[in-house]
This record gives structure tokens, sequence and C-alpha cells, in this order.
């Protein structure tokens, strides 16, 4: 998209003004949304993102700008003012930057995106909507959202790295409400994959539908959920929020640089219980939350975050890696190119563990089975979180009683992590998107159902 | 106000008429920024930013929409985007209740507000305020939220009938955030502030609230699991509320999501609960002199004495209900029409503050988890929180570690009391009395 000479001129230019590192992220992002609700196409929108970010790095300090403007001499200008309070003598000669090769990787991406007909996606969308509504006449509405993109990237530094990827992103979003007399209650799913149409096609409509209803249903009927300290036993797929929550940001150089994390001098040391061994994996093949390279063009890797409890790795970035001397794990990522780069998790997991869902209610004995989660939220410099039980369930003596709402799990990241004394081998990954320094990006949590042995659920005192 | 954004407005109208749409709107939004943070006596971050888009809104005659946008505004761009909003037109359903009928004289606002502080003004400051922080109490391990902003942007609003609205904004803003250590424990808390010059920023209330707080947790823990009466600062009173905006939506209503659409002339709340909302309000920071429409805003009573009496219309949900709009429009440049809030003051009760806060209550000043802990249908919540154990209006001791639950639909109904003074959150945008809540459920040990 961006001239090769422009891009050589611009970090020139930055080098010339004695930057240590200069980067050029390129963005053209074409989106295409539609929703429907009330048995009817309710909006289609669609649209071209286009944007440019440049970045100096002087010493520790980061510098960044971005346009919407292609041109030479905007790019230059921008590079001036960001230079202005820094610029010095350069060190060294500034090389010469041709960008003739371009970065060579594995591609991540095994669903290529594909055209289709606008009228086939809203037929899909249409019938799921009566699938749906036939399964109960207590549903109040159906929606169903299709989000798709695709985001081509670009990326040259002074270190005369040129990369490029083309990210296709399909996310398939939708929720049932229910109403009886004065209650209403919902259900949704939101499957999302790096890939395109096919994607949508390999997902099995009746069993999303019937889940959605279902979880709806039993969340209108469902008691309010008993407050107090207890063992909680979370289900596999987006149960993994905890890990992302109480873990995963902690473990972010954003944070570990600025010791806003309490994990940040813990590196070798055992932080979970031994049962924990947890992973941030950005080279799933068509998983959400990966990328064949970074936003700061570096291939993504599997990064062991924890092993049988022990702190192994952090997630870092170029500018975390100069703060703290950890090594660049391919993590630095970012919303668009509104923002320079932050390390960012990818698809973060805790490993599957040798057990079964029953061994672990029964070990249990009494407690909250949370078969399905929301979001949650942490402040990386206490530890302390929260998240949300979308459908939960009272266990007694190790078996399933009543449906309960209106739970939230709080705690301390540090606290909670040597807590989860046992891990189930039913494995599952679930969507979702993550906000940060960097904006909003796509990422994947997962595990098998995991045992806590005790943790504060707010709910009906 | 910039001619060239005015005509690529015009130009992207007539593209789109050309392209088959019977009637056509299109808003323009541009942006300026300038950003520092500072750590450890430097600055680690500096941004400029600079952006514009451009989206508009077709129609075709048989009542089909579609919106498409752009953020490059050349020619060859800007045909795309007219061209893909037809096409997303005609690929829609038909919606009979919205349409482009607005037909006004221009709407120009610009505003005084500009930037006069140097580049080096503001690195001081961001400097001072992380200085300030370390140098007052010497368990800081960290400042690791610190920084300034300022931002700088403009609105245009064109449709095919020749209304044409425009205003601009400038602002600046500033927080900073103590991570206190001792022992084992951490506790950090963050304070912003926002102004219209470098000058007005407040630096003393940022630093002072960051370390009060941080401090006064530190070592804290939760109350014992029961049920208290709570009374929220102005600030989280305003984020619960957002947290169920949702029933002020005529949209949601429109859709059967928003629990209270049959409710208009009905009881949802304590009979001296008035909630006004107010887009010129003369204390808030931020005035809304047009909606995404280009209709001229003026108040609207949501809730008088207790009793639901308007949601929140744009022309659509307007013909829908077969009402009037009520100017609350909203749109961006990529989204769809809907409605939405500006400046909200719930009026003062007859009771005497010292009434309201008498005896002992749990004053709640922070909640975490607000985006998944709500159920804005039916009105459940369930929210992490830390604040204070009072007594007849004084801070007693410190709470954290506490989730804060209950039914804000409920919560409304049994509003035990409303104080006689109105306050304000911290940018200015959300102005009401002290309310305190009886029997509210917490957990904690």
């Amino acid at each position: 998209v961006l001239n090769k000479n422009t891009a050589s001129d611009v970090i020139s230019e930055a080098l010339a003004l004695g930057a240590d590192f200069c980067d050029v992220y390129v963005e053209k992002t074409r989106a295409q949304n539609l929703s429907f609700i009330s048995s009817k196409v309710k909006d289609i929108q669609s649209g071209v993102d286009f944007g440019i970010g440049v970045r100096l790095i002087y010493g520790n300090k980061a510098l960044y700008a971005y346009t919407n403007s292609m041109k030479k001499d905007d790019l230059i200008n921008i590079v001036r003012v960001l230079a202005e309070q820094n610029k010095k003598s350069p060190e060294m000669e500034t090389p010469t930057l041709d960008f003739s090769k371009e970065l060579v990787y594995k591609d991540i991406l095994a669903v290529p995106d594909k055209e289709v007909e606008l009228a086939y996606k809203i037929s899909k969308m249409k019938e799921f909507d009566q699938m749906t509504r036939s399964q109960s006449n207590l549903i109040q509405q159906v929606n169903v959202a299709i989000h798709q993109k695709v985001k081509e990237v670009e990326i040259f530094n002074s270190e005369g790295l040129f990369a490029t990827e083309s990210r296709p992103y399909v996310r398939w979003m939708v929720s049932a409400i229910t109403k009886d007399g004065e209650n209403q209650a919902t259900g949704g799913s939101n499957p999302g994959a790096r890939g395109g149409w096919d994607y949508i096609e390999s997902l099995n409509m009746q069993e999303i539908s019937e889940s959605i209803v279902k979880e709806s249903l039993t969340v209108l009927r469902a008691d309010q959920c008993p407050a107090g300290t207890m063992p909680v036993v979370i289900d596999n797929a987006f149960g993994g929020v905890i890990f992302h929550e109480a873990c995963g940001h902690l473990l972010e150089t954003t944070s570990v640089e600025k010791k806003a994390s309490v994990m940040w001098d813990k590196k070798g040391e055992m932080i979970a219980h031994e049962a924990v061994s947890a992973v941030d994996d950005g080279t799933l093949n068509d998983e959400w939350g990966s990328l064949s390279i970074d936003d700061e063009g570096m291939p993504t890797q599997k990064t062991q975050l924890i092993k049988n409890g022990k702190l192994e790795n952090f997630l870092c970035d170029r500018l975390g890696s100069i703060k703290t001397d950890h090594p660049r794990t391919g993590s630095g990522r970012r919303e668009s190119y509104k923002y320079a780069p932050a390390s960012r998790m990818r698809n973060t997991f805790i490993e599957p563990g040798p057990h079964k869902l029953e061994d672990l209610f029964a070990a249990m004995g009494d407690g909250l089975y949370a078969k399905s989660m929301g979001g949650g939220s942490v402040n990386p410099g206490t530890g302390e979180f929260n998240f949300s039980v979308r459908e939960g369930y009272m266990v007694k003596n190790g078996k399933l009683q009543n449906a309960v709402k209106g739970a939230t799990l709080i705690g301390k990241g540090e606290d909670i992590l040597k807590k989860i004394s046992m891990c189930a081998d039913n494995f599952k990954l679930a969507t979702g998107m993550c906000g940060s320094v960097s904006g909003s990006v796509p990422t994947t949590v997962g595990q098998g159902a995991i045992k806590v042995d005790e943790i504060l659920v707010g709910g009906q005192a | 106000m910039n001619e060239d954004m005015k005509n690529n407005l015009e130009k992207i109208i007539e593209f789109t008429k050309t392209e088959g749409a019977t009637t056509c709107d299109a808003i323009l939004n541009t942006g300026k920024s300038f950003s520092l943070s500072a750590q450890k006596g430097e600055i680690d971050k500096y941004n400029v930013s600079g952006s514009h888009v451009i989206g508009v809104r077709a129609i075709t005659s048989e009542g089909k929409i579609g919106i498409s946008y752009t953020e490059s505004f050349d020619d060859e761009s800007l045909k795309f985007a007219a061209k893909s909003a037809v096409e997303n037109a005609k690929n829609s359903d038909v919606n009979e209740f919205e349409s482009i009928d607005i037909e006004s004289e221009d709407i120009i606002f610009k505003s005084d507000f500009q930037d006069t502080a140097s580049t080096q003004d503001k690195i001081d400051l961001c400097l001072k305020l992380e200085k300030e922080i370390k140098d007052r109490d010497s368990r800081v391990q960290a400042v690791p939220y610190n920084g300034y902003s300022d931002v700088e942007s403009e609105s245009y609003y064109m449709n095919s009938r020749g209304t044409f609205a425009y205003d601009d904004e400038f602002y600046t803003s500033c927080y900073t955030s103590a991570l206190l250590h001792e022992g084992s424990e951490n506790s950090m808390h963050y304070h912003g502030v926002i102004g219209r010059s470098l000058k007005e920023l407040n630096v003393e209330e940022c630093v002072k609230e960051s370390l009060e707080h941080a401090s006064n947790w530190l070592g804290a823990g939760p109350i014992k699991t029961g049920h208290y009466d709570v009374v929220f600062t102005t600030d989280q009173l305003q984020s619960l509320f957002g947290c169920f905006s949702n029933i002020f939506s005529a949209k949601r209503a429109w859709e059967k999501t928003n629990p209270f659409a049959d409710k208009i002339g009905k009881a949802i709340g304590q009979s001296g609960l008035t909630i006004k909302d107010c887009p010129n309000y003369s204390d808030a920071f931020f005035k809304y002199k047009f909606d995404s429409e280009g209709v001229r805003r003026s108040q609207l009573t949501l809730v008088e004495n207790g009793v639901l009496n308007s949601f929140y219309h744009n022309t659509a949900t307007a013909n829908y209900f077969k009402t009037e709009t009520t100017g609350h429009a909203s749109r961006g440049p990529r989204s769809a029409l809907g409605v939405g809030g500006t400046n909200i003051v719930i009026s003062a009760g007859n009771v005497n503050e010292s009434k309201v806060l008498a005896d002992e209550y749990l004053e709640i000043h922070a909640m975490q988890g607000l985006h998944s802990g709500a159920n804005p249908i039916s009105g459940e919540f369930s929210f992490g929180a830390s604040g204070y154990w009072c007594r007849d209006g004084k801070r007693v001791k410190a709470v954290k570690g506490i989730t804060v639950a209950g039914n804000f639909h409920h919560m409304l109904m049994n509003l035990n009391l409303i104080g006689d003074t109105v306050k304000v959150n911290g940018d200015n945008s959300f102005f009401a009395p002290v309310l305190r809540f009886s029997d509210m459920s917490i957990a904690g040990k």
C-alpha cells in the first residue's frame, strides 16, 4: 500500500534525527457488519479504515503518531514533530533501506477469506432466527449479527524489516432473550475465527441455537446465587477468562515494566498450584487470537507462561524488552493504526489436566459450578480481579442442584492461582475481545474445567 | 470550520444520490490529539494524532437503508463509499419508519477553546504529577498510569434536504495513579481531571485523591457478608445508571430489549425521583447542540415524581411509537441510527443531607466488572467494590474485597432517601443528590 521509497525516506529521517529505532505500520481494513433483529435485516454497514502509525524510540522513550495521509511530506513532517523534543546527532551512519526483501514466515491461516453474496449471508441469519424462535414460546427476541473484516498490514522498520500480512476475521454473534411475566433473561454465543465465510459454514447452527435458548431459559428460572466464600468449579471454554484476568494481564510487560504487576519480580518462582500449566500461543491455525506476525513484524510463537506452577515467561513486545531485558515473544499487538503496539495476549489457556469434570464435582462436595462465564477485569497493580457467571448451578455432595444467577467471582490473582487444585481433560477454547492500553484486540481464552478450592462469590447475602 | 470538509460532505451526498438513493445524510468527524505519559522522571510516551472519517446513510425509494464509511477522502474513495451504502441498502429489508426528513437552517457552533500551552508546559505538568506522588509517600512503589492529553475535534452533519450542522470541541485532561506497597500488600488508586486548558487542570486534586484512597485501602479488608444501607459516590452512581441506560431507550423498546417498554406513564421509581436529560445544562462540561439527525437539542424529562415520562427518541423511533423526536438521535460515521443521552440531572429531594447520611452505611467509592456484571434486561447486577464504612456522614473504616449486588429496577422503586443537595461527578456530566438505598446485598467475609 505504502510506497517503499516513502517508507525508507520516513525512517531515514527519523534515524537522521537521532532515533534509535523507527517503525511504520500501515493498515487498510475492509469491514462489513450485518445485524438481524425482530426477524428483519436491521443494519448493513461496510467501510474502509486506512491509516499509518509512525513510532520512534529514543532510549526507553516511545514517540507515536498516526495519520490518514500516505503522502511522503506529511509523514516526514510527523517524524519531525515527534522528534522535536529529542532530536540529536545520529550515533551511526544512516543505513540504506530498500525493503526489497519481504519477511517470509509460516502462515497460520488455513481457511482463507472467500467472497459470499450478501443475500446468502442474510438467508443464513433468517434461517437461524426461525430455528431459534421455533424452540420456545417464551422467546421475546433473537439477535443475529455477522462481523467480517480483512485487515491488511504492512510493517517497515529501521532494521530493514518489511513484512505484510492479510488478516481475515469472521464472527457469528447470536443471542436469544426469553420473557416470562416480569422476568427476562438472555443466552448468547459469539464464535469467531481468523478466517473467512467457510468458518461460518463449519458451525453447527442447530447446536448453537439450542444452547443459547437453553441458557436463556435456565437463567430465566434460576434462583439468586447465595453470597459467600466457597469452592467453585469453572467449566471449559470461556471459563478460561479467569486465567486471562487473574494472571494473563499480570504477565504482560506493559504492566511488568512499570512494576505495575504483582508478578514483575516472580520469574522462576512458584506462582500457582503445581496442577497449573499455562500457555499463550499465537501460532494456532485459524484461532481468533492467532497472528502469523505480531504488529511489530515478529513471527508469533508459543510461549509457556507457567509450567507446573512455576512462572516461566512474560509476554513481551519490543519496548517491553528494552525496558525489562526479557526476550520478545511476538506479542506486540494493537487494535489499529491509532495505537502504538503493546504486549498483549493472543490465545491464552490453562493446559488440560488428567481429571474428568465429574471428579471435580466429587472433590468439591458443596459449592458453585460456573458453567458459563461472562467477562471480567483486573487491576494489575494489586492483582484484584472480578468476573461474572452467566449460567451457574449449586452443587451439593458432588451433585448438581438448582440453577443460580447474578454471581460474580472476585479475588486476587496471586491467591487464586494457588487454589486451582484440579484441571479436567475437557479442553475447549472460546473467543473474546480484550481491552487494554493498545485498544481492543481479538483474544482466545480456554481451559478444561478447573476446581478453585475457595473464592468469594458475590450474590444474594 | 474547514470548508474542504464541508465540500467532502457535499460530494458524498451528490455521489450517493447519483447511485440511486432517494435521500441520504452524512456525518464527518475530524480529530487531533496530543498525549504524554511519564515514568521514572522521564517522558516515556509521546503521541500525536490526526484523523478523519466520513460515513453516509442512504435510503432508497423502497425505504431500504444502507451505511458505509471511509477514512480516505479522495473522490474515488467517496464514490466507493456512496456506492457501497446504496448496495447495502438494496440488500436490506424495508424500514418504513426510518427517513431523512429534517430541513432546518444551518446550526453552527464554534467554541473559543484552543491550545495555548507549550509542549514544554505539558511535559512539565506530566513530570510534576509523578514527582508529587512519589515525594509525598515513601510507600509508593510506582506511578503506573500518569499522563496528560488534549483533544481537538470537529463534527459535521449534512443531509440531502440541505440541513447542515457543525460544532467543535477542545479539552485537556490529566491523570495519575499511586501504587503503594507495604508488607505483602499492594493498593492502587487512579484519578483524572478534565479542563478547557492546561491551566484549568487541577493537579493537586489528582495527586491528593490518588494518594488518599490508595493509602486508605492499603491493609483494608472486607466487611461481613450481609444486608446494608448503601450510598454511591456521584461517579459510581453515574456508572450504575450507565449500565442500565437501556431503560430510557426507545430503540431498545422497539427491539424488545428495554424492560420498561410498556411503562410510559407508570411508576418505575420512588415518588420523589425526577430525572432529566439536559444537553445544555449550564454547569455541564460538554454541551450538545444538535443530534445526529441535525435536530436542535433541548431538555427532556425522563422520569417525573417516579413516573416514566419519556424515552430518548430519534425520528425513526418517534415514527414507530407515533410521537415526536426528542432530539436524541445518536449515530457515528461507522454506525447505524440509534438513540443516546447527554447530561443527566437527578433533582434534589427534600431530605436534609445529614439525615440521608445518618447512622451507619456503606459508601461505594469504586466498582469493578461493570461491563460484565450487569444484566440490562433483568436489572440484576453484581460488581466487585471498595469503599468506606461510614457513620453520620464520616468515613470510619476503609473497605475492599467485597461485592455489591442487587436489582437496579427494584432499587429505583425502593429508593430510601433522596438528599436535598445536588452534587456533580468528575467530568461534570452527571448531577445527583445523595441517594440512600436500603438492604443491599454485600458479600465479604
